[in-house]
């Protein structure tokens, strides 16, 4: 599954949704949105918002760390 | 039906959970988030037993802790309705419907708002309530923050190598806040301190444009793109009966036991009127009230 993290270094529930995908062994590609300019603006307009964290799960984007709507879109039990 | 219901699970609820947990209480705990305020702190320095440690990576003790104990943790549950029927508690959150013989609230303190005019519609949409987790997105950008306290100061000072200009916007005629923060945001070129000024309004279309003020009377419009909002904190006691006490700041009003006025509902943390708000406080009020909850039960 194509997995997208969208974060900032300093933001403490980017860290904690990356720990949770890293425990559940998903791989994802990941962007600093501080840094990346151009990753910032796909951000944005994937989003609609200027929230970090935000992750895309093959299209599907999920704003902030909601483990539950994660859990379902990665099929975790 | 479960024995106990701990709604909320920063310091007090998850220090409440792993106490009923080993009084051997059939114990579910309701939260939107594991954490709370703590989670979104920078560096704790003060708790008993951890010379500095990151609020996210205190928190994950604390959830270690109590997943050991087989605590179950609903997460991304809101409760939207509590109350009592005979001996029972029903709990309703946006999703769910629960019973429980006792409960106890520890739902903690959120961002207070400043509720005007375009603030909800465009909440995350230049409109942050987490400096530390989005001031990095707003490079180069002219940013507005409102409030004159220790968290605005911080916001302040975060932003200041991030942004191209900083305003802070204060009803008072003063700074508060520690000296040392104060003279930072003085001393920076970069930032502009507004004086008694209330906000009005929120501007902007799809994301903010602009922050309409109010100083002395006079109303001026700044052009910003993000409006950093650090007011202070308040409770969430919307889902709560009537026959629970508040006082003045709509915080539930408990006795040394963390009885509320509503019995076999227990309270602990900064939702209650205890005196200092401090994650350690918070842990040891929680466990408190797991222990008065287990003698109510066990009557």
């Amino acid at each position: 599954m194509k997995v997208k993290v969208y974060s900032t270094e300093t933001c403490p529930w980017c860290v904690k949704a990356k720990e949770f995908l890293k425990e559940h062994k998903i791989t994802f590609q990941e962007f600093n949105v501080a840094e990346d300019e151009k990753a910032k603006e796909e951000m944005i307009e994937l989003s609609g918002q200027m929230g970090v964290p935000v992750i895309d799960v093959e299209g599907e984007v999920v704003i902030g760390f909601n483990k539950e709507r994660l859990k379902e879109l990665l099929k975790i039990k | 039906m479960n024995e106990l219901i701990i709604i909320g699970a920063g310091p007090a609820g998850l220090s409440a959970a792993l106490y009923a947990a080993r009084k051997m209480l059939d114990v579910l705990v309701l939260t939107q988030d594991v954490g709370g305020q703590l989670a979104l702190s920078g560096n704790v320095e003060n708790y008993l037993g951890f010379k500095s440690i990151k609020g996210i990576d205190l928190v994950g003790k604390f959830e270690e802790h109590v997943k050991e104990n087989n605590v179950k943790v609903v997460q991304g549950s809101q409760v939207i309705k509590l109350k009592k029927k005979r001996k029972k508690f029903l709990i309703e959150t946006k999703k769910e419907k629960y019973e429980a013989g006792a409960v106890i609230i520890t739902g903690g303190k959120k961002h207070r708002k400043l509720n005007v005019p375009g603030e909800e519609r465009l909440a995350r949409k230049g409109v942050v309530y987490c400096a530390i987790c989005d001031a990095p997105l707003f490079k180069d950008k002219a940013v507005a923050v409102v409030g004159g306290g220790n968290s605005a100061l911080s916001a302040a000072i975060d932003l200041i190598p991030i942004a191209k200009k900083i305003y802070l916007i204060t009803m008072n005629k003063e700074l508060t806040g520690e000296d040392i923060r104060r003279k930072r945001i003085i001393d920076s070129k970069k930032a502009e301190i507004i004086y008694s000024a209330s906000t009005k309004e929120i501007l902007g279309d799809k994301f903010v444009t602009g922050i309409k003020i109010d100083i002395s009377g006079r109303e001026k419009i700044i052009d910003v793109e993000g409006i950093f909002v650090e007011i202070g904190w308040e409770t969430d006691v919307s889902f709560l009966p009537k026959e629970v006490k508040l006082n003045k700041s709509k915080e539930i009003i408990v006795d040394k036991e963390n009885k509320t006025s509503l019995s076999g509902l227990f309270a602990a943390g900064d939702i209650t009127d205890i005196a200092f708000k401090q994650d350690i406080i918070a842990a040891g009020e929680g466990a408190k009230a797991a222990l008065s909850a287990y003698e109510y039960l066990k009557k």
